[in-house]
Parts: structure tokens; C-alpha cells; sequence
């Protein structure tokens, strides 16, 4: 052991350099107080970030301070270093353009391959703004810099047939700024080595088309944009993983074989939709794609017209994640969404993402058995319209259910093709945020008295949701004493997370 | 490993000897990542087995699965994160280290990706035994050096 010891000590500068370069700038930094010869090996990192709020003073942007370390650091630089990834974050960049213009020239002079410059305003948040026009426009000398690899631009105004002069991007990220569909469709048109487009907290004012039949393009993610015709084209052979998040999009995906990761949050909504039969297109549309998350918005649409439709069309879904609280609304769509993968190995519920939905209908599907789910208290305030959140219903009003609780508990949906996945594939189950919340239990227990093949469920509570310890253990020996347990080979883990 | 001395065909496989003496075998073209065993091969030819003194029966084992998966381009990222989950600070160095020495570039890159996020948020104190540094400053330098950097130092968690 001590003989690798004294090896590390002996590694050459030129391998601490290239771990220093891979610790984000601000580690990086601390480096220098390691020992004294450490002290100036963090400034050959080849991975910059001037970033202003690593300069704020009890929440007061040291603006002058930034701006004189930025000076300095240019100035101090060594000529020969390169620099692999350089990063700007400012806000008023046009009070100091000339510094963000030197930052510029300093990172393509350094032969900078990942560009990111972000000069959006903190005040504006996701949900609101007044679609500003975008703070500074990128210097031309980027337009030249070929080695490029990767762009990120939020609020930086670029001009498209001037950017698909770098022929070597493979990642471009925008945002905070108003696109239009022929910028993107030149971009990816021209510059044929992208991979990933990510456009975030942009608004569009015309259809938003990504297609192409040679299309390189890997992934897309799209998070909080304003669509004034919230139709979206998807033609991209390659197209591998697809993230959406933001109000309800109207999607035309076409080639999407390939397609393997999915994750449609419709989390800006606040509303249920006047008309909710795209949400069943939505779910078909992304049948065979292997892992699949879907959020409250969706669960509730599901519960409340849609979910029987999935009886027919059975979705190839191999691991599928829910973003859910597990309420009255969504619990219907959750066990419909079960019923609708019969391949399903992996399950993961990521708690505390459900919200109730305004002026959502208070019909459930009615069959011979209805399921009636207690609700936890602490939802039923958020409820509006929604009848009452607190479904005080002790009588167990069900039937042949395969496995009841005990008396107090209530029972489950019967369906004649109780989810296929839970006799003959699901393996695993998460659980993230776990409270130990009555719906949550039951959700547990359905899964347990049914799961025939499960392996492992690994359930990660969260410190804040049980408050003390003492009722940590209280829900940790509930959950491990749930029988019968249908798989033999079950185990549980609990982990205590902050 | 039980090894199929006369397979007739395009896996051969390469015998390397660990600096404590134990003999492994790779396949020739996983060999081929490794450009210090690669050029040990072209000196000393493949069929004797090839010494490898800095690297020990500890690691070589693990570095030898690494790449088996790689030449069947079936590193994921799954893969990856399963291969250095249950391995301390200390092992990932060594691997590391090991990877340095046999020009390993894939499993290099990788396991230094993979320091960095481990050293990310750490205290300088843990930071400077990973690497077996002394800290020789006296503590009026190291605030002075504190002070000047203060904004990197903000809003971190000193202990461990």
C-alpha cells in the first residue's frame, strides 16, 4: 500500500491538472490552500467558470469583485494552457460588455471547446416572465471559432446561419430567449454532428419541428417553453432520449423506434384539460419506448376517463417512473398505467410531485368494484372542488379482490387481468420521498400481497417527511411485517435520505 | 481462469504477471487498449508472459473486467456506475494509478471522472490525505490564502 502511496505523491503535475480540470471551478479553486505547491496548479485547469453567484456576500452581488477576479485571472492566464470548457454567468451584461468580450476572445483563443454563456436575469423565474429580449448578442468571433463543440446560450442572441458555421457542434442548449422553428431547423439541417438540443425557458411563436431523416440527434429536451401553437413535430430517427416538461403539448412523433427514454411532466398545469383524449395518443404514442416517466397531470387524466383505453393497447414499457403523490386522483391512473405494461421489470415512484388539479371531474371509472382510498390529511387541504379530499370511508366495500388488509384498511381494484407485470416480470420497485403515508402503504401492499417476482424493493424515506426517528422505525417494522408476501424471494431495504 | 490453451483462432489471449507474482489472462485485443502492455507485446512478442510490475493482483482483475466488457461495446453508464460502487477512495486511486501506468486511456478517463466527483464537496483536510499531501503553510498563510479565495470557500461544509 505505502508503495502507491509515495506513487501518488510522485504523480506527475500534468495528471493533477487533469483532475483538477475535471472538479467544477470553484473546488478547483480550494486546491490552492491543499499545500504550496498546489497553489497556482488550479489555475492550468482547463475548466473555467466565472459564475457571479459565487460572488454574492450575504445574497449582495459582489459585482466589482467579479469583475476584478475575472480581469486578473485574464491577465495572469499562461499563454500556452488550453482551455476545454469555458462558462460565463452574468447578469447586465451589457454594463461591462467589454470584459464579456475579452471573456469571449480569452476562451476561443485558448482553443475552448464547450462555450457556455449565460447573462439571463435572476429575477425571472419559470413560470412567469414577460419574454425579454435577449441581453447581449454573441460576438461574431465565436461564429469562427470551429474547434466547438458545445454551445450553451441563455439569453445571448446568435444568429442561425451564421452558427451552422461550426461544423463540429454536437450540443447546443438555449435559453431564455425567443426561438424560431427556421433557426432550429437550420441548425440541425447544417451542422449534422448534433446530438443533444436543449431549449429551456424559451418561447416560440411558430410550430416547433425537429425532422430530419438524417438526423443525428440523440436527445431532446425541452423544459418550461411557451408555445403559442404548443404543436410539436418530432421526426428524428436517432432520437434516443426525449425529456418535456411544461404545460400540455400537442406531440407528432414519427421514427421514434429507437427511442429508449422517455419523460413527459406536464407540471406547469394547474387545470384539468377541457379535452383530455390526447393524453391516451400521448401515452400510445411512446408504447414501445423502455422507460417511461409520467407525471400527476397524466395519472389524473388516466384516472378519470382515459385509463380503460389502455386495455387495449398494452405499452412495452421496461421501467416505469411515476412522479406522483399517490391521492385520490392519481391512484386510479397509476393501477391502469400498471395494467397497461405488461413487461414492466423496474418501477419507481417519486413521491411528493402529485398536486390536485382544478375543476377535475369527480367521476371514477365505475365497474362492479370501485376502489376507495384514504387520503392522508395533509392533502386534503390542497383539494378544490374536489369533493372531499378526506374520504372518511371505513367500510370495506370490496369483494374479490385477491387479497384484503385487515380491517381497517380497504381494498383494491379487481380486474379480471390483475397487472399482468405484477404475475410475471416486475423485479423492482424504488420508492423516493417515502413518508409512510396510508396511500403509500397501500400502494406497498398491493405491490407485496401481488408481486410474484419481485426481487428487491429499496425504499428511501425521506428525513423531513417522517420527522423523528422513532417514526422511522415505526413505518420501517410496518412495511417489513406486510404479509403475505406473493414473492419468496423478496427483500426490502429502507434508507433514511435528507 | 482456466484458459483454452489451444484455441484455434482469433481470441488469443496474453498472460500477464502481476508485480507480486500472480499470472492473469486478457484477451489480445483487450490487450490492445492498454498502450504499455500493447508495447511491452511488441518488444517482448505475445507468447511469454508479460510483466507488469506496478500493478498487483489487488486491481488487475478489476481492470481486466473493465475492458472484457469494453471490447463487446457493452460499457454503459450503468455499467459503469455498478463497477465503482461498492470501491472506496483509496481503491478508485489505485485503479487510477494503475490505469496511468498501462495507458489505459478509456478506463483512465473514466476513473478520473470518477476521483473528481468523490474529492467534489469533500474538506481540504480529506483532500489533502487522498493525495498524501503535507500541508505546509503556517495558519497565518492558510487564512490569508483562505481570505483571498473566499468566494470559493463559501457555502462549503468544512467537516467531513
Amino acid at each position: 500500500m505505502s508503495q502507491n502511496f509515495d506513487m501518488i505523491n510522485l504523480l506527475p503535475i500534468s495528471l493533477l491538472i487533469i483532475i483538477i480540470s475535471l472538479l467544477p471551478f470553484k473546488e478547483a479553486a480550494r486546491t490552492s490552500i491543499l499545500a504550496k505547491n498546489w497553489m497556482h496548479l488550479w489555475k492550468s485547469t482547463t475548466n473555467v467558470e466565472f459564475n457571479e453567484h459565487h460572488f454574492s456576500r450575504s445574497n449582495e452581488f459582489q459585482r466589482n469583485d467579479f469583475l476584478k477576479f475575472i480581469t486578473l485571472w485574464i491577465e495572469n492566464h499562461h499563454q500556452n494552457s488550453n482551455i476545454e470548457k469555458f462558462s460565463l454567468t452574468l447578469s447586465d451584461p451589457e454594463t461591462d460588455c467589454e470584459i464579456v468580450k475579452r471573456c469571449v476572445d480569452f476562451a476561443t483563443q485558448h482553443g475552448v471547446k464547450d462555450l457556455a454563456l449565460n447573462f439571463s436575469d435572476t429575477d425571472w423565474s419559470d413560470e412567469e416572465y414577460d419574454e425579454p429580449e435577449a441581453l447581449f448578442e454573441l460576438p461574431t468571433k465565436v461564429y469562427e471559432h470551429k474547434a466547438l463543440e458545445s454551445i450553451k446560450l441563455f439569453s445571448c442572441g446568435f444568429v442561425a446561419t451564421k452558427l451552422i458555421k461550426l461544423h463540429s457542434l454536437k450540443e447546443v442548449s438555449f435559453g431564455w430567449m425567443e426561438l424560431k422553428n427556421e433557426a432550429i431547423k437550420i441548425l440541425l439541417c447544417n451542422c449534422k454532428k448534433i446530438e443533444s438540443l436543449s431549449i429551456k425557458n424559451c418561447w416560440m411563436s411558430t410550430n416547433f419541428e425537429c425532422s430530419g431523416s438524417d438526423l443525428s440527434l440523440k436527445t431532446l429536451i425541452i423544459d418550461s417553453c411557451k408555445f403559442y401553437y404548443p404543436r410539436l413535430t418530432i421526426n428524428a430517427p436517432n432520437l434516443s432520449y426525449f425529456k418535456y416538461y411544461g404545460n400540455v403539448a400537442y406531440f407528432k412523433i414519427q421514427n421514434s423506434l429507437h427511442m429508449n427514454e422517455v419523460d413527459i411532466n406536464f407540471g406547469l398545469e394547474y387545470q384539468y384539460p377541457k379535452v383530455d383524449e390526447f393524453i391516451h395518443k400521448v401515452i400510445t404514442d411512446f408504447k414501445h419506448v423502455k422507460v417511461l416517466t409520467v407525471c400527476s397531470f397524466i395519472l389524473q387524466v388516466l384516472s378519470n376517463a382515459l385509463g380503460p383505453l389502455l386495455v387495449e393497447d398494452k405499452l412495452n414499457t421496461r421501467h416505469l417512473k411515476l412522479m406522483t403523490s399517490l391521492h385520490n386522483n392519481e391512484y386510479l391512473g397509476v393501477l391502469f398505467l400498471l395494467n397497461g405494461c405488461p413487461m414492466l421489470e423496474l418501477l419507481t415512484f417519486d413521491l411528493g410531485f402529485g398536486r390536485f388539479l382544478d375543476k377535475a371531474p369527480n367521476e371514477y371509472y365505475s365497474s362492479e368494484s370501485k376502489v376507495e382510498v384514504e387520503v392522508e390529511d395533509e392533502y386534503s387541504s390542497d383539494g378544490d372542488g374536489d369533493g372531499d379530499g378526506d374520504g372518511d370511508d371505513d367500510d370495506d366495500d370490496d369483494d374479490d379482490s385477491s387479497y384484503v388488509g385487515d380491517e381497517n384498511q380497504i381494498g383494491f381494484i379487481d380486474y379480471k387481468n390483475i397487472c399482468q407485470c405484477l404475475k410475471s416480470s416486475l423485479k423492482v420497485v424504488e420508492i423516493n420521498n417515502f413518508t409512510g403515508a396510508k396511500n403509500q402503504i397501500l400502494m406497498l401492499k398491493f405491490l407485496i400481497y401481488n408481486g410474484s417476482l419481485i426481487q428487491r424493493i429499496t425504499i428511501n424515506v425521506s428525513k423531513e417527511g417522517v420527522v423523528n426517528v422513532e417514526n422511522y422505525h415505526k413505518i420501517k417494522e410496518c412495511v417489513m411485517t406486510i404479509r403475505p408476501r406473493a414473492s419468496t424471494d423478496l427483500e426490502i431495504f429502507f434508507f433514511l435520505k435528507n | 481462469m482456466a484458459q483454452e490453451a489451444s484455441s484455434s483462432t482469433s481470441s488469443k489471449t496474453i498472460s500477464l504477471k502481476t508485480g507480486d507474482g500472480e499470472i492473469f489472462e486478457i484477451e489480445a485485443s483487450a490487450a490492445k487498449q492498454m498502450k504499455t502492455v500493447q508495447r511491452l507485446i511488441d518488444d517482448l512478442g505475445d507468447d511469454i508472459t508479460i510483466p507488469l510490475h506496478n500493478v498487483f493482483s489487488k486491481e488487475l482483475p478489476k481492470i481486466i473486467e473493465y475492458y472484457k466488457k469494453d471490447i463487446t461495446g457493452e460499457i454503459t453508464k450503468d455499467f459503469e456506475a455498478e463497477f465503482v460502487k461498492d470501491l472506496n477512495d483509496d481503491e478508485v486511486k489505485v485503479l487510477f494509478l494503475a490505469a496511468n501506468y498501462l495507458d489505459a486511456n478509456k478506463l483512465f478517463e473514466f476513473l478520473s471522472q470518477n476521483i473528481a466527483d468523490r474529492l467534489e464537496s469533500k474538506s481540504v483536510e480529506y483532500v489533502r490525505k487522498y493525495f498524501g499531501v503535507e500541508n505546509d503553510f503556517t495558519p497565518e498563510e492558510e487564512s490569508k490564502l483562505r481570505e483571498e479565495r473566499a468566494w470559493s470557500f463559501r457555502g462549503i461544509k468544512e467537516d467531513e
